[in-house]
């Protein structure tokens, strides 16, 4: 009777094992027919196996060759290679070799710590902020768990560093000779001097300008865009999709100025605004849409999610219960 | 429609003249050659991608200065990715975190585990860019459920669909995922190319002893 099972169902049945591994019944299952038929039992070790080695191909996603070429090639110039030498004997041979060799390699040494550049990660861990301070004054503050790397020393025509992930706010130092470039895996931000603030999130990155004037090319050779204070921008690096927005009440950097500032803005945009500060999750159970709702003026400097809710919970017809991380919003 | 890594395309004679050739371009091709397939071993034992391309880095560089290190080694690729294992687990070292198990593999690095540890990198790697080759959809669900680590449930929440259609999509591509993978297994059959060994390894990612083959930590 299981014989007239089709590959479709079967399949079906591995995969809600596999999403739900926990389910006795499904496992039963599962066991039961691959004990039916070798083609069944192959099938389902083919089928796993590239369930498996696909959960751990993700890393992938993370692993850009030509940046990593790129710091490669770079410390490679700075390094020697050994050449094998002829053997010989004879003191004064080798002293006179010796004397060349330390000279060389006290030139070298001077040269090398004078040029090369060596790259420093800076990574956060969970609820801590910190700042670095680059050679040219700039300042970049990571927030928790972001991860920066950038060199010991600005040479060159360019000021580069790399976002690797997580959240940072730049204010950059104003040096019009150099531009300041911050690398997000093939997208880059340039920079004469101002202050952003980028946040990196699987694919998406958004970038929103603070003051002066950036530049955002999501690929090499792909288009510029120039974004003004007060603007910011999405861009999904797997869809290669891009979309500017004004920035005021998103608060991006508020975080790391701990003010939170709504002018005029949608209540979407203020739940939005709050589960980025505070870390939490709003599930919104209204009976009408946010947009229906006025909208909100308001500032709160250093102010607790508690007074931002009962705030909130005065100005609209609205409750807030929390179970833990997760806020639901129903009417009152 | 093979689109491997191009690691085995090289032979040992040639690595070697150009491990030994001190020429900085042909060297540094054969670091991008290299550099996912280490990188990701590298990942399996220090769980951190940037210390892994540290890792992978300081290896070819020490290489580059004292090519002669490769004398004793069976094979260059072999070389590379023992070099790679036993800096990651020195850097483990370093930070304390060794387990005994380590200890254990280090000592049993042997031919035939280095030959697995590549074909499991390979292994990756084909299917990364298999999955990218999905239908658009299809890829999107997969993607959500494989790389993101979401159930079905929330994927349907997330895109307005209902769950059905999410396990539709995913038996779709598991069925095409496998498909490709039995064609290429042929071509490589047909061609000869014993080096190809894909499948036999995926079959053994799937048995019980997975978690020892892929994850040693």
């Amino acid at each position: 009777m299981k014989e007239s099972f089709t590959e479709e169902e079967y399949l079906r049945i591995i995969i809600r094992h596999q999403d739900d591994p926990e389910n006795d019944v499904l496992q039963a299952e599962v066991t039961h027919l691959r004990a039916t038929s070798p083609d069944f039992e192959l099938l389902y070790l083919q089928v796993n196996g590239i369930w498996q080695v696909s959960g751990s191909a993700a890393t992938l996603q993370h692993i850009d060759s030509e940046q990593a070429v790129k710091r490669f090639s770079n410390r490679l110039s700075f390094t020697s290679h050994e050449h094998p030498k002829s053997v010989n004997s004879g003191w004064k041979w080798l002293m006179r070799v010796a004397a060349i060799l330390l000279l060389g390699v006290a030139g070298y040494v001077i040269y090398y710590a004078a040029t090369n550049v060596t790259y420093i990660t800076t990574a956060t861990q969970t609820a801590t902020i910190e700042t670095v301070e680059l050679p040219d004054g700039s300042k970049v503050t990571l927030n928790s768990n972001s991860t920066l790397r950038y060199p010991d020393k600005l040479t060159g025509d360019t000021r580069e560093v790399y976002l690797l992930h997580g959240t940072a706010f730049f204010d950059v130092a104003r040096n019009t000779e150099k531009p300041f470039i911050v690398n997000i895996g093939n997208s880059t931000v340039t920079v004469l001097g101002t202050s952003f603030n980028i946040e990196v999130s699987g694919d998406i990155i958004e970038l929103n300008v603070e003051t002066g004037r950036v530049e955002f090319e999501a690929r090499e050779g792909g288009e510029k865009m120039i974004l003004n204070a007060g603007s910011g921008l999405l861009y999904n690096t797997a869809q290669q999709a891009t979309r500017t927005f004004a920035s005021a009440n998103r608060n991006s950097s508020s975080w790391l100025s701990g003010t939170l500032r709504f002018k005029d803005a949608p209540l979407s945009d203020v739940f939005e605004s709050i589960e980025n500060h505070f870390g939490v999750t709003i599930e919104v159970m209204l009976d009408d849409s946010l947009s229906s709702y006025n909208k909100l003026n308001a500032s709160f400097d250093d102010s607790t999610l508690q007074e931002v809710l009962d705030v909130l919970t005065e100005l609209y017809p609205i409750q807030v219960t929390q179970q833990d991380s997760t806020l639901i919003v129903r009417d009152k | 429609m093979n689109k491997r890594s191009q690691i085995d395309a090289y032979d040992e004679e040639e690595l070697v003249a150009v491990i030994q050739s001190a020429d900085k371009g042909a060297f540094t091709q054969l670091y991008a050659q290299f550099y996912k397939n280490l990188t990701l071993t590298a990942i399996k034992y220090v769980k951190d991608i940037n210390i892994a391309e540290e890792v992978v880095q300081d290896v070819f560089l020490r290489l580059w200065e004292s090519p002669d290190k490769l004398r004793n080694a069976s094979s260059p690729k072999a070389y590379l990715y023992r070099s790679v294992i036993n800096t990651s687990i020195n850097h483990l070292n370093r930070e304390k975190n060794i387990r005994q198990h380590h200890q254990v593999i280090t000592d049993e690095l042997s031919d035939s585990y280095i030959d697995n540890i590549h074909e499991e990198q390979e292994l990756k790697i084909w299917i990364y860019q298999e999955i990218d080759r999905l239908p658009e959809q299809c890829k999107k669900v997969f993607k959500m459920n494989r790389f993101d680590g979401l159930k079905y449930r929330e994927i349907a929440e997330q895109l307005q669909i209902s769950e059905r259609t999410v396990e539709n999509h995913i038996i779709h591509a598991l069925k095409i995922l496998r498909k490709r993978m039995l064609i290429d297994q042929d071509k490589q059959v047909e061609s000869n190319n014993i080096r190809f060994r894909l499948l036999p390894f995926l079959l053994l990612c799937s048995a019980a002893e997975y978690y020892f083959v892929c994850n040693p930590r």
